[in-house]
């Protein structure tokens, strides 16, 4: 008896390990692929990303998100969430790859910093190379294929690519500018007064001085000064940039690329700068302070020209008298023509005009194949446009026409985008469900915003959105350079230069900048702007001869592409 | 030799015999052994063991390759030169030199001077009102008391309204390097003076008070009785307090200069501390960062080991070694 038990049981410890083990080193075959087979049917992995202000994990469309994706990879997910407030996960990220801190899949934002952590010498690697598993990849492309170059264009020098960058789906086909596009202005006053807003930078400057005169005449009620920044941490003159045709950082000019703050449109833009602040147009405290929020909804200044998309709608929420509005309008051109505007969108599905945001996948995940072909499904039509307009019925509704719009429960809520976001819709942007970054749609983000006062010579005063009136009123000649920029590829050492060449030389120009409006640096001396130029290009080891190997490795003849 | 020579002659203790005898006073102290090891480990993990860290300043650190398996540098001393051929070296390193200088020559006084003062009060209730008032502002995050500074500052801020009151003229002074230094050290003197002052406190609290008596009955004033007998009975405590402090000269606190910094000013203030936040933490070169540190460890040794090195000159009895 006791013989037999003892032989049942064997048996059946090897009848349990023989599955197991098959399990463990096992593969098997979809449409042509071979994929490990998973312990338990269960794909068991980590995903570290962050949270936008809306918590995305309890919503409607990420339980939605999970059903989809495991009925299209067959197994079952088990995904172990590290989610940390979008800030912080910035300012860690780039310590997180240092240490080689990476869970299987990772939300990522550091354009080509990820490729200093790419293959080496010996092939190894902190993250892996999607190119090592383009076979199993079939939504992707189509987004790669928008890109400038294609694959070649999402493709370092030694053929690696490490990153699933991030989608958009520009279904309007705008070329909306991205933020500081337009100046904000108080409406009430220049409507008051029978003024406008500049649409040369000589009128601009004109316009300063007009209400500098009111201002001090104590015409205008709470104003101190013509204008402020946006935010203190940002670059003032980010706002003029684009006026003046040049950038804040490294760039392409449209003839090579370069550094913006050290070119003599930079200058020019400073000497006027320079003007307007010792006229007292410019608020002295406007590297300083905190508080320009605050300024701007008390009325304390009347122009801002720096600003988000969206500032305007949050100052006129916060608004001190029910008689003030803030209002935005296209950057004044000069005597360089039509300004530049920042982030101006590519048409139809593509990756954007930066390759900066995405997804990174660990080179130690023990599945590989399965998480590609996990987050190429989030590229499928089936999931992004599910998560970008939820459900039908329940959250759009289709018109005669094809298009779609939300339900009105979300349009008419106090506050649409919260409505959408605690739905999981990702329109709003607060709430990004599936692994972010999931390619957004424009027609989805342009549906929920609201409204703002806008002003352009053609229609004059009235209500726009910035996404549309930034491309409507800036026109096609306002697209710049920088956003339609020719492919180069650089190698790992190169990368991680150009990273540290930005970031030093960026810390050190905005300073000197700064001097230069104050006056503490004299703008018009060719010395203190040479000291300038050689100081900013001492930050790193070899300035020029970066240049000179960026410019090298530039394939110009990509630009057709844009044509 | 004389018997008297020879008895006062005792044999040579061998290694292994000096070596028994140090465990056996272990063994008979080993209530006061056991109370130190929990202290000991914690050093031991927390300070020595990380120290093999240092090691990726003279590597190529691969992350994915751990610090043992990174290749080393070629030359090994790359990121020390890198370092000291940035044109900005020389400003960082006059900078910090700058603010560790001042910052010790005004902070390190004061609360001397604040325990004598105290010292001198009589009334109970007034001196433990003004030693718990000056505490506080050590409790105040650091946060906290640069978004006061800020605010103060500021166009409308109280400092400005003080000038204001004497008839100067209202300026951002947190703009440019100007008021930096003030505001910096001010604050430091204000959140540090009440806490700094405990220690010696204690040290005159210690004192003999038969020596009042005596000084009293020989006609010494208020600051001969300081003089000759507070400042003496503080000294062995202010060296070492000076001694610990010039070490720190390099390594000030970063967090508080980061949030002084502005776009005015930002590099103008970059001390060593903030160039390896901002290249280690901000810029994830983890080696070159651990480089400058290493660099700057090595400068605080020397200055530690320099300051007791004059102290015992002058007077070896107050030495810390």
């Amino acid at each position: 008896m006791k013989k037999t038990l003892a032989l049942v049981l064997a048996l059946a410890l090897l009848v349990g390990c023989v599955p197991f083990a098959s399990a463990e080193g096992g593969t098997m075959n979809r449409e042509g692929l071979t994929f490990p087979e998973l312990p338990n049917n269960t794909l068991k992995i980590t995903v570290t990303t962050a949270n936008w202000g809306t918590d995305q994990l309890p919503t409607k469309m990420q339980k939605l998100w999970q059903e989809k994706m495991e009925a299209y990879l067959g197994c079952k997910l088990d995904i172990t969430w590290q989610i940390a407030p979008w800030n912080d996960f910035r300012n860690n990220e780039s310590v997180n790859l240092a240490a080689g801190d990476l869970s299987d899949i990772n939300t990522y934002s550091q354009g080509s910093l990820v490729n200093g952590y790419g293959k080496d010498e010996d092939g190894d690697s902190l993250v892996l190379d999607i190119m090592d598993y383009k076979d199993y990849l079939v939504y992707y492309p189509e987004f790669v294929e928008g890109h400038v170059g294609g694959w070649e264009g999402v493709t370092n020098d030694d053929g690696t690519s490490y990153v699933f960058w991030d989608g958009y789906d520009n279904d309007l086909n705008l070329a909306g500018g991205q933020s500081f596009s337009a100046y904000a202005y108080r409406f009430d006053v220049l409507k008051k007064y029978g003024l406008q807003p500049a649409q040369t930078w000589d009128e601009f400057k004109a316009l300063c001085a007009v209400l500098k005169e009111k201002i001090d005449a104590g015409e205008i009620e709470n104003a101190k000064y013509v204008m402020s920044n946006g935010a203190s941490w940002m670059a003032f003159f980010r706002g003029f940039v684009g006026t003046f045709h040049t950038w804040d950082t490294t760039y392409w000019n449209g003839k090579e690329w370069a550094f913006g703050p050290i070119e003599d449109n930079f200058r020019t833009m400073l000497k006027e700068l320079h003007e307007l602040y010792a006229a007292g147009y410019i608020d002295p405290e406007y590297a300083t302070d905190d508080s320009a929020d605050a300024k701007a909804a008390n009325g304390n200044i009347l122009i801002v020209p720096t600003n988000w998309a969206g500032s305007v709608q949050s100052w006129n929420q916060a608004k001190v008298s029910e008689d003030m509005e803030w209002g935005l309008a296209y950057l004044p051109s000069s005597e360089f023509g039509t300004a530049w505007k920042w982030g101006s969108k590519l048409s139809g599905k593509n990756l954007g005009t930066t390759l900066t945001m995405g997804i990174i996948i660990s080179a130690d995940t023990e599945y590989p194949e399965w998480i590609v072909r996990l987050i190429d499904y989030q590229y499928s039509e089936d999931i992004y446009k599910m998560l970008n307009w939820g459900i039908e019925g329940e959250d759009f509704v289709t018109l005669e026409d094809g298009t779609r719009t939300y339900v009105d429960e979300i349009l008419n809520a106090e506050n649409p985008g919260q409505a959408l976001a605690d739905r999981g819709i990702m329109a709003s942007a607060s709430a990004r469900t599936g692994i972010p970054f999931v390619p957004q749609i424009f027609s989805t983000i342009l549906q929920y915003s609201s409204t703002e006062p806008w002003w352009s010579a053609e229609k004059g005063w009235y209500d726009g959105k910035y996404w549309i009136d930034t491309a409507v009123n800036g026109g096609p000649d306002s697209v710049s350079p920088y956003d339609r920029a020719p492919l180069t590829h650089l190698n790992e050492e190169e990368s991680k230069m150009k990273s540290t060449l930005t970031s030093a030389c960026e810390k050190y120009s905005k300073v000197g900048a700064n001097q230069f409006i104050t006056g503490e640096l004299d703008i018009n001396d060719d010395a203190a702007w040479e000291a300038y130029v050689a100081g900013v290009k001492s930050q790193t080891e070899d300035f020029d001869g970066f240049f000179k190997t960026i410019n090298e490795k530039t394939d110009v003849e990509s630009l057709k592409y844009y044509k | 030799m004389s018997n008297a020579a020879a008895a006062r002659t005792f044999p040579k203790k061998t290694a292994w015999e000096r070596m028994k005898k140090w465990f056996r006073i272990l063994w008979q102290q080993r209530a006061l052994v056991a109370l130190c090891l929990l202290p000991l480990a914690v050093v031991i993990l927390f300070q020595y063991v990380p120290m093999y860290g240092v090691l990726i300043a003279f590597k190529k650190y691969k992350p994915k390759r751990g610090v043992w398996g990174s290749a080393w540098l070629d030359p090994w001393y790359k990121n020390f030169q890198e370092f000291f051929n940035n044109v900005n070296c020389e400003h960082i390193l006059l900078q910090t030199l700058k603010v560790g200088v001042f910052s010790l020559i005004f902070t390190y006084p004061m609360p001397i001077l604040l325990a004598l003062m105290l010292n001198e009060v009589k009334s109970k209730w007034f001196k433990r009102s003004v030693q718990t008032i000056s505490y506080l502002p050590h409790f105040i995050s650091i946060v906290v008391i640069c978004s006061m500074l800020n605010t103060f500052g500021s166009l409308d801020g109280l400092f400005n309204n003080l000038r204001a009151l004497v008839g100067l003229p209202r300026v951002n002074m947190n703009a440019g390097t100007a008021f930096f230094m003030p505001m910096f050290i001010g604050s430091a003197i204000w959140q540090g003076v009440g806490w700094g002052s405990i220690i010696y406190l204690s040290a005159l609290s210690n004192v003999d008070t038969s020596l009042y008596d005596v000084a009293n009955i020989d006609g010494a004033n208020r600051f001969q009785k300081i003089r000759h007998i507070c400042l003496p009975a503080i000294l062995p405590t202010t060296t070492v307090v000076l001694i610990l402090n010039t070490g720190n000269i390099f390594t000030q606190d970063y967090t508080k200069i980061l949030l002084m910094m502005n776009e005015t000013n930002r590099m103008d203030l970059e001390v060593i501390s903030t160039y390896v936040y901002r290249m280690g933490i901000q810029d994830g070169r983890f080696e070159f960062a651990t480089a400058v540190n290493l660099f700057v460890s090595v400068i605080s040794l020397i200055l530690v080991v320099g300051t007791n090195y004059v102290v015992r000159f002058i007077d070896p009895e107050q030495s810390i070694w």
